[in-house]
């Protein structure tokens, strides 16, 4: 699934380590969703978007419409 | 940060160090026991083997832990798990005949039976699970050598999983 999980980290400076430890996953958990190879469980995804406070449909793209 | 989430920053850390602890440590003494490596540090008796040893025992250990233990694995690492899981069903299915093919590969062609049986003392199997006629038998039917087999085979489980486990986190990574 496309997301903006990269833009919204780099726009605050953060490494991958950094946003990891900030939703409580590894580092390979946040790279695996940055790049698409996994989907975030509910849970996390709503993590990210009160990290971000961004609604969740803006941070992910499932490419439906 | 909560204590579970420490563990999983460092699953995959773990997880590859008890794999490279395991392949090292086997293969170095599966050289050594083959003559290839003759270094006193290896000797028996030798502190070091007693290090080693423990090495070894705490690689397969840490394997066995980290692939029960779920609560140290965040949501992707629990997917890898999954998959690997899944191929090593089919790992598993397969290895009997891939175990066969090989000794009837080996018998047919006489490699390494032939050192063996000329020299016992360099064997890699127990005299108690030895071919019990040389000339005919590949001694599989013995209690005591589908015994050490058994124990051969659960000692490498662990880290046939972790390999899976790897493989699938490469090529999530490609």
């Amino acid at each position: 699934m496309k997301n903006q999980l990269r833009v919204l980290r780099a726009m605050r400076n953060w490494s991958q380590a950094d946003l990891a430890e900030a939703l409580e996953v590894s580092r390979q958990a946040v790279n695996a969703i940055e790049t698409g190879k996994h989907d975030p469980s509910l849970p996390l995804a709503f993590r990210i978007s009160r990290l971000f406070g961004m609604p969740i449909h803006e941070i992910f793209d499932d490419e439906a419409g | 940060m909560k204590p579970r989430s420490i563990f999983y920053r460092h699953y995959n850390r773990l997880l590859d160090l008890c794999f490279w602890a395991f392949v090292v440590i086997k293969s170095t003494l599966l050289l050594q026991r083959l003559g290839y490596v003759q270094h006193p540090l290896f000797a028996a008796g030798n502190p070091v083997r007693l290090v080693i040893g423990f090495a070894s025992l705490g690689s397969y250990l840490g394997l066995i832990l980290l692939m029960v233990v779920w609560a140290w694995r965040d949501e992707y690492a629990e997917r890898l798990w999954r998959q690997a899981a899944r191929s090593f069903v089919f790992v598993m299915l397969l290895s009997p005949f891939i175990w066969m093919g090989g000794i009837f590969v080996t018998a047919k062609l006489g490699v390494g039976l032939d050192v063996l049986r000329a020299n016992p003392g360099t064997s890699l199997v127990p005299h108690y699970a030895r071919f019990s006629n040389p000339s005919n038998s590949v001694g599989i039917m013995q209690f005591e050598g589908i015994n050490y087999a058994l124990t051969q085979l659960l000692n490498y489980i662990p880290f046939v999983f972790a390999l899976l486990y790897k493989w699938h986190r490469w090529r999530d990574g490609e």
